[in-house]
């Protein structure tokens, strides 16, 4: 009696596994080919998160997400990583890969401006109506910026510096981020009582942020379609233009090209 | 005169013995896993009896207050397989137990040792390049280098056979009689017992069994055996 | 390409094998001979940085010892400076990572030797301090060495956690590793090629010597 029962149960179960299985590999094999890969630069991960989170509700297809610094993603793009979409965190990059040939023709945008805030979580360093002099406080010991020769961000905040005039005097603060989010990180685990940071990585962060306004160069964010791309990117790309996405841009911090 | 008086319980077996050694060759003789080892390495420091009283000369080595580390106990020991130090020569490893200040002024001392145990053409020899019998001579001369009150010898005929257990047999009789200390041997050979042995200490499963001459035993267990038939 | 990167690590691999001779050595004897209970758990402890990512660890340390945290405050107070950007710091970050690589080798060594022959020297009068330099340390030399050297040059192509707490400061913390990634991140290939070069060729110089004299030792002492 209790092998009867047993068996069908089994048989229901083998279903259920096989349907299971079919309903994982189909649907896979149709989306495979429309799943993109986008590398993103790690300033622009998270509203980058936000925007593919509401392409793929309205699209049905899916988006896979690699981040990282822009040099390394540049590296890896040149030995031939197999991505669709490049958002960098400069122009150089997507520049130099336009020379090479490696992108799709005209396919270079700007799709944002990035802005420089100094950044603290030290609760007795008071930003407001300070700007940049702040750094030269004895009470502030490290000053976190990005890399200057690898991170965009660093190179900003090393112009920032200098056109302010105070370079000179607080260079020996200077401890420097592998990437815009390291030296966040430094920042905010305290090890540097402040940073020159992207306006984007406080957001939502405790502590306290201002904007630069010493003068430098325009962060301009561009992204590319590689040569290679899916289809699928271009409804990609022409998704960027609504302004519900550029409302996540600016809802991060960050400037939208003119 | 080395008293012993412990107790320890192990896992198996609990181990409650009594009994002296005097200035003689004392062997302790039982089947193997009776304890005999155990007694010598407590004897040495090496091992701690749970309670109990071990002196030596007027000496308390273990009691409730005292436990003497190995190396205040002054006794020498003759380890199984030696345990010679295999990255010094053979005079280093003789030289070893004796202080580094006192080496000037025990040159003539080593160099009896060396004499006795005839170990003269092996001095710059490593451990490894000796013969076992060769071996067992400079654990000898090494355990007996720093004037050890005591020596405890564990199984030294285990290894050797023939005409070289004869030869180390007359050596330990000789050892004993010229410095006249008292020498404890463990082995499990009951004609090694009966023709090196002064007095002997029988162990069966941690007790002793039988204490007294050498002869006694013999006699001892001819009545054992007949009991049995 | 700039020689300060290389000579910084080489500084920062040497202080580094310098303290765990010093902590390992006691540490790895204590783990072999030990009775106590628990002791896999404390040998687990110490094999963590094996498996944990350097750059897991070096956040770990970050996050631990920033001025956020108690630590951080504490170590504040008694150097005067923080542990994350110096060099001091990086010396304890490589520490601890670099542990499991000269205790193991120890330990083992300590292990194979065994407890007879310390018990001997025992009881030829040396006691627990002398045995340790006159027996355990000389029996366990190759061990010792081969751990030394290990961890001189795991700490040489130490990268994760330098980059988590350095800071890629010239002189203080930009190490040889940190320098050739900013050389690749920069896309120049020559000057990292060069470098990678000089480390590759100094690690191998380094190990080959430490294997050619282990050999000889380990056959020194069987005679």
């Amino acid at each position: 009696m209790k092998r009867q029962k047993i068996i069908p149960g089994t048989k229901a179960a083998l279903l259920i596994i096989f349907a299971a299985s079919i309903a994982q590999f189909v649907p896979c094999k149709v989306w495979a080919g429309e799943t993109l890969t986008i590398a993103v630069a790690a300033n622009f991960y998270r509203p980058m998160q936000e925007i593919v989170s509401a392409y793929e509700k309205r699209s049905g297809s899916r988006v896979r997400l690699v981040s990282g610094s822009t040099g390394k993603l540049y590296a890896q793009i040149i030995e031939g990583a197999p991505f669709d979409i490049f958002f960098a965190a400069d122009r150089r990059r997507p520049a130099k890969l336009e020379r090479k040939g490696l992108i799709l023709p005209d396919s270079r945008f700007t799709y944002a401006t990035g802005k420089l805030v100094v950044y603290t979580t030290r609760p007795d360093i008071a930003l407001a109506g300070r700007g940049l002099s702040i750094l030269l406080d004895p009470g502030v010991r490290h000053v976190a910026i990005a890399n200057p020769k690898t991170a965009p961000y660093g190179r900003a905040a090393m112009q920032a510096l200098k056109s302010s005039g105070i370079y000179q005097k607080i260079k020996s603060k200077l401890v420097y981020g592998e990437n815009i989010g390291q030296t966040f990180l430094f920042v905010r685990s305290r090890n540097a009582d402040l940073g020159l940071v992207a306006a984007s990585s406080t957001y939502h962060a405790d502590g306290k942020a201002v904007p630069v306004l010493a003068a430098y160069d325009p962060i301009v964010q561009q992204a590319v379609t590689l040569r290679d791309a899916l289809p699928a990117s271009a409804r990609f790309i022409a998704f960027f233009a609504i302004s519900a996405v550029h409302d996540v841009i600016r809802k991060y911090g960050y400037g939208l090209p003119k | 005169m080395l008293m012993v008086n412990v107790k320890k319980k192990f896992s198996d077996f609990e181990m409650n013995t009594t009994w002296r050694a005097g200035r003689e060759i004392t062997v302790l003789f039982g089947p193997s896993g009776s304890g005999k080892t155990t007694l010598l390495r407590m004897i040495a420091g090496l091992e701690q009896p749970d309670e109990g009283c071990i002196s030596a000369a007027n000496r308390v080595l273990f009691d409730k207050k005292n436990n003497l580390k190995p190396e205040e106990r002054h006794v020498g020991f003759v380890f199984q397989d030696y345990a010679l130090f295999p990255w010094l020569t053979v005079r280093k490893n003789i030289q070893f137990g004796i202080p580094r200040g006192q080496r000037r002024s025990s040159m003539v001392w080593v160099d009896t040792l060396i004499t006795t145990f005839g170990l003269g053409p092996l001095l710059d020899k490593r451990p490894a390049r000796l013969s076992g019998g060769e071996a067992q001579r400079v654990a000898l001369a090494r355990a007996l280098a720093p004037h050890p009150e005591l020596l405890l010898m564990d199984e030294p005929f285990s290894a050797v056979d023939g005409t070289l257990r004869i030869q180390l047999r007359n050596f330990i009789r000789d050892i004993q009689k010229k410095w006249n200390i008292p020498v404890i041997l463990v082995t499990h050979d009951l004609t090694e017992a009966h023709l090196i042995g002064d007095h002997l200490v029988r162990l069966d499963a941690g007790r002793v069994s039988y204490e007294g001459p050498i002869d006694g035993l013999v006699q001892n267990i001819s009545t054992e055996l007949m009991a049995a038939y | 390409m700039s020689w300060q990167p290389l000579w910084l690590s080489f500084e920062l691999a040497a202080t580094t094998m310098f303290f765990l001779l010093l902590i390992a050595t006691p540490l790895a004897w204590f783990l072999a001979f030990t009775r106590i209970r628990g002791r896999g758990v404390l040998e687990a402890v110490f094999a963590l940085p094996l498996v944990l990512p350097p750059t897991v660890l070096g956040y770990f340390l970050l996050v631990a010892i920033g001025s956020r945290s108690p630590i951080g405050q504490w170590y504040q107070a008694i150097f005067g400076s923080t542990f994350a950007f110096s060099f001091v710091g990086l010396v304890f970050a490589s520490i601890l990572y670099s542990l499991p690589f000269a205790v193991q080798p120890m330990q083992n060594a300590f292990e194979s030797l065994g407890r007879e022959l310390s018990e001997a020297s025992r009881t030829l009068g040396l006691n627990a301090w002398q045995n340790f330099f006159r027996i355990l340390l000389p029996g366990a030399r190759v061990g010792v060495v081969t751990g030394a050297v290990l961890s001189f040059a795991h700490t040489l192509g130490e990268f994760g956690v330098v980059l988590m707490i350095g800071g890629s400061i010239p002189g203080k913390t930009k190490v040889a590793s940190i320098a050739i990634y900013e050389y690749v991140e920069n896309l120049e290939y020559h000057a990292a090629n060069a470098m990678a070069l000089v480390l590759l060729a100094i690690s191998f110089t380094v190990l080959s010597v430490v294997y050619y004299y282990n050999r000889r030792l380990s056959r020194m002492v069987l005679g």
